[in-house]
């Protein structure tokens, strides 16, 4: 718009801007305090830090692969941790992008039912999930495990992917599915062959999310956590417990350099569909 | 000799929409023969595309039977059932190349590598879009008139037994739209297509077609060559959904001859073609404006007088307008300007070319 | 625009456009699409109704005795105490976080610029999905005695004593309101886009003055997306977990922390079952609220 609304320009603007500034500045304060701390040259978390050095991401650097890696197991909860998340993505995707295929594509009694219902995990609190989940477990005789942990996970991330599924497939012109099965395709055909790559950049965005979500969940990994599955999340929680010492904060730096990422790969993936509507 | 039969048949199809209970289609009838174009023509909602995407198989009826090649095609799915689709939006895949969409219906038949590209070239050259300049083109460089030839050749190419066209010009210009209707015309004739076409728009379905079958609310109301049913409409939705057209008064119906009925029209007797209607409504006449002379001079034949009402020049010819000694208005259309010398309000005789005059019924 | 934001927040999904297949597709094929999801969500109803069965369930009997002994507990006062506590902290974080939501808004609503936009909205959507731990570790460095805050607070009142906000109720607070803030900003700026700039003009050339327009344009026209932003933050905090578990300490505590004690370390399952159910109907009553105010949702829905 070329012209100045009336009484948005000037003063009023500017106070919008500084006031906008300042908030986004508080609201960022713990990220970026996070990875000030993590570069201190300090032993404690004493502001400012008393020097600059890389000291505490040489010691995550040897919990992971150096000496300590036996004993302070980085590693193995690093990777049990990404192990879940795309697992959690996989479980969400295969019961993601059937359900929203069916839910945009057809019209059926109780849709708006099960509409709802597929919004419940989105407000459902995490604290009862993760308790209920460890109760009927532990009633059920099973042992806690991977399978327990993907499923919550997955349960919470199934919104998220949907959302990016749905909005996805909401782009495809039904009748290119239409145009295929005239041209001789069966429907699962015409779904792999015509739909399926119309809407990659949805589910690739979905995964991501889901996947990052699972990668920081943490109270639903607290309580369902066990020796052998030990996720990132709760070795940070335990080694915030035992010493806190700014190496949390250069592991919480890691996490959230690994976080922004994603959040930047999904922003690409999303606002190029979107750029093109 | 015996006729060969119908490519496709459909046997009073109904569509009934639940839980309205709209009925979409009303018990249609519809032959297509081999190597024939038909039109199915009508305004929005009249159940065309309804119709369409029933003999496709992407919707079913709720009654009747669709037979393809004298077979019931009912309990066939859309990709069993060899019937060819130019959508109107063309659906042309996005992700996919030219040479990809065209070739994807062959290599739905699992066809060769090698018969598809051959394939693909010949009917890529057959819809003027040379493959060596066009095949590796994405569906984004193409123009409107060329993404309607990648279409067409994506359905042809599978060499379908009947085509279907869901007005897929619709989105062209004018100009474009009588070129590729032209083209699309000397195509089907080539290949000796049967084809329906589904179009709201007359002069299209003129151009395109064989036959033309009229629908109106889900039933066909008349169907016939393209021009019988323009000069011989049997109702008065025909008449206007196919142009221009007089609709008049008469002041008594006399006698029947034959078809013919002779009868007064602002006190001076001409005759009509009786079109037939069930109906007791209140009988009209109904001509063109194409068949009727003015003149500004007393003729012989030219029995009936009136007012010069208007007249304007649009492109090619004139419109004019005259109110009879009854008070009605008759509509014309001339080469010549009728009003030649003299201003409105004049005098003028007008003649109607009997062989054109229907009489119907409300 | 379509944004990382559309698919990421809001607590619901997108409303679905009806599809133009008027045709019935066979109940079969719907259901056997629907089936892996009603599995999992199929898991959580399952949880609910085990969080109701233990409620009334006998201690260290939970699955065959039946007691209305939780629900008695509840009523003693300690508990309430701290529903009340719970939920006075999350409405406090709804109106904090909606009033100072709402420049932001207006600054993504107006800026000119599609870059500013787009910076906004990463800035506004990390303390949603970088991981609540880790930011509440950089409270807790932002809040300590030799942290940022005490060491600004010192600098400013010239005082030695270091004031520290951590293990208390502004701690906690700062820590919801952050954590919460994408939920607020969204759907404001969803309800100021669909103010056209013509009504701030009308009323201006009508002679009213900024605040006026404000006042009496703006704000009841943002109002639903407004309500709708508090009610997701409220939503959001009243099962908040992460943040008082490491910002309150053993001092402060919510509801979410209490069910841990109980079910863990006191082994009441059900107390623990009890407190839960208040979170679900909490929650669902907040999901309720949300249909009835959220903007365009309806709308779109009949649309």
């Amino acid at each position: 718009m070329k012209s100045i609304a009336i009484g948005r320009g000037g003063a009023e603007a500017a106070a919008i801007k500084l006031l906008t500034i300042i908030l986004l500045l508080v609201l960022l304060s713990p990220i970026v305090m996070v990875v000030a701390m993590s570069f201190t040259a300090g032993e404690t978390l004493q502001f400012p830090p008393p020097g600059l050095s890389l000291r505490w991401y040489a010691e995550i650097w040897s919990m992971l692969a150096g000496d300590d890696a036996g004993s302070s197991r980085l590693g193995e909860s690093l990777a049990m941790s990404l192990v879940i998340a795309a697992a959690a993505a996989l479980t969400c995707l295969a019961a993601g992008l059937p359900a929203s295929y069916a839910l945009v594509r057809f019209r059926f009694r109780g849709r708006g039912v099960i509409d709802e219902l597929l919004g419940l995990p989105v407000v459902f609190p995490t604290v009862v999930l993760g308790i209920a989940l460890l109760v009927l477990v532990s009633m059920s005789g099973l042992d806690l495990g991977l399978v327990p942990i993907v499923v919550a996970h997955a349960i919470i991330g199934l919104p998220f992917m949907m959302r990016n599924i749905i909005v996805a497939l909401q782009g495809t012109d039904p009748k290119l599915e239409e145009a295929a099965r005239t041209l001789g395709a069966s429907p699962v055909r015409a779904f792999f062959e015509v739909i399926l790559p119309l809407i990659r950049g949805g589910i690739a965005s979905g995964m991501l999310l889901v996947f990052i979500l699972s990668f920081n969940e943490f109270t639903l990994s607290y309580f369902l956590y066990t020796i052998d599955v030990f996720p990132l999340p709760i070795w940070l929680f335990q080694l915030g417990n035992t010493s806190f010492s700014p190496a949390i904060f250069a592991a919480s730096a890691l996490i959230v350099f690994l976080n922004i990422g994603v959040i930047l790969l999904v922003d690409t993936l999303v606002g190029n569909r979107g750029a093109a509507v | 000799m015996q006729m060969p039969p119908p490519v496709l048949e459909l046997r009073n199809v109904s569509r009934i929409f639940a839980p309205s209970g709209f009925r979409a289609v009303d018990g249609i009838d519809l032959q297509v023969a081999p190597g024939e174009i038909v039109s199915i023509l009508g305004p929005s909602g009249c159940g065309k595309t309804t119709t369409l995407r029933m003999i496709a198989g992407l919707d079913n009826p709720t009654g009747g039977d669709v037979r393809i090649a004298n077979e019931s095609v009912l309990q066939k799915p859309p990709h069993l059932r060899k019937v060819g689709l130019v959508f109107q939006s063309l659906a042309i895949f996005p992700h996919m190349s030219v040479r990809q969409n065209v070739a994807f219906g062959l290599r739905m038949q699992r066809a060769s590598t090698a018969v598809i590209e051959d394939k693909v070239d010949r009917i890529l050259e057959l819809v003027q879009l040379p493959p060596a300049q066009f095949a590796s083109r994405q569906p984004e460089q193409l123009s409107g008139g060329q993404l309607q030839r990648v279409a067409l050749a994506r359905t042809l190419v599978t060499e379908p037994a009947l085509v279907l066209f869901d007005e897929p010009m619709a989105s062209l210009d004018r100009r474009l739209r009588d070129y590729m209707a032209v083209e699309l015309r000397a195509i089907q004739k080539k290949l000796g297509l049967a084809a329906v076409y589904v179009t709201h728009d007359q002069e299209t379905a003129s151009a395109m077609s064989d036959r033309i079958a009229i629908m109106d609310s889900g039933r066909i109301v008349q169907v016939g060559r393209p021009e019988d049913v323009y000069e011989r409409p049997d109702s008065r939705f025909v008449a206007e959904f196919l142009g221009d057209a007089n609709f008049l008064k008469p002041q008594a119906v006399g006698g029947r001859n034959g078809k013919r009925r002779s009868l007064q029209l602002s006190g001076v007797p001409i005759e009509a073609d009786d079109a037939g209607q069930q109906s007791n409504g209140e009988p009209f006449i109904m001509f063109r404006p194409e068949h009727v002379a003015i003149r500004a001079k007393q003729d012989k034949g030219a029995g009936l007088t009136g007012v010069l009402t208007g007249c304007q020049f649009s492109g090619g010819y004139y419109r004019w307008r005259v109110q009879l000694t009854d008070g009605q208005f008759v509509v014309g259309r001339t080469t010549a300007d009728p009003a030649r010398g003299e201003a409105n309000g004049g005098k003028v005789w007008l003649s109607i070319n009997p062989e054109h005059v229907r009489l119907l019924r409300q | 625009m379509t944004s990382i934001a559309d698919n990421m927040i809001a607590a619901d999904l997108p409303a679905i456009r009806a599809s133009p297949k008027v045709q019935g597709a066979s109940q079969w094929k719907v259901a056997a699409l629907l089936f892996p999801a009603s599995l999992l969500i199929g898991l959580l109803l399952v949880c609910s109704l085990a969080v109701l069965r233990i409620s009334f369930g006998e201690r260290h009997a939970e699955w065959s005795e039946w007691s209305l002994g939780s629900y008695q507990a509840l009523l003693d006062g300690y508990y309430l105490r701290i529903l009340a506590d719970t939920i006075w902290l999350a409405l406090l974080s709804a109106v904090a976080t909606t009033m100072l939501s709402f420049p932001i808004a207006l600054f993504m609503t107006r800026t000119a610029s599609q870059a500013a936009r787009r910076l906004v909205l990463i800035c506004i959507l990390l303390p949603m999905l970088v991981s609540v731990l880790v930011q509440s570790f950089g409270w807790m460095a932002i809040l300590g005695p030799s942290g940022f805050l005490s060491q600004a607070l010192g600098f400013l009142t010239n005082s030695e004593r270091p004031v520290s906000l951590l293990f208390n109720r502004t701690g906690i607070l700062l820590g919801l309101i952050q954590t919460a803030a994408p939920l607020a900003v969204l759907p404001i700026v969803a309800s100021l886009r669909t103010i056209p700039i013509q009504l701030e003009e009308a009323a201006a050339v009508l002679g009213a003055s900024r605040w006026r327009v404000y006042r009496h344009i703006i704000l009841p026209l943002a109002w639903p997306g407004i309500a709708s932003g508090a009610i997701l933050v409220f939503g959001f905090n009243t099962g908040a977990f992460v943040v008082p578990l490491l910002l309150g300490g053993m001092k402060v505590t919510t509801i979410a922390v209490v069910i841990r004690d109980q079910m863990g370390a006191i082994l009441n399952w059900p107390m623990g079952a009890t407190l839960s159910l208040m979170l679900i109907l909490l929650a669902l009553g907040v999901q309720a609220m949300h249909r009835i105010i959220a903007p365009g949702r309806t709308a779109r829905r009949v649309g």
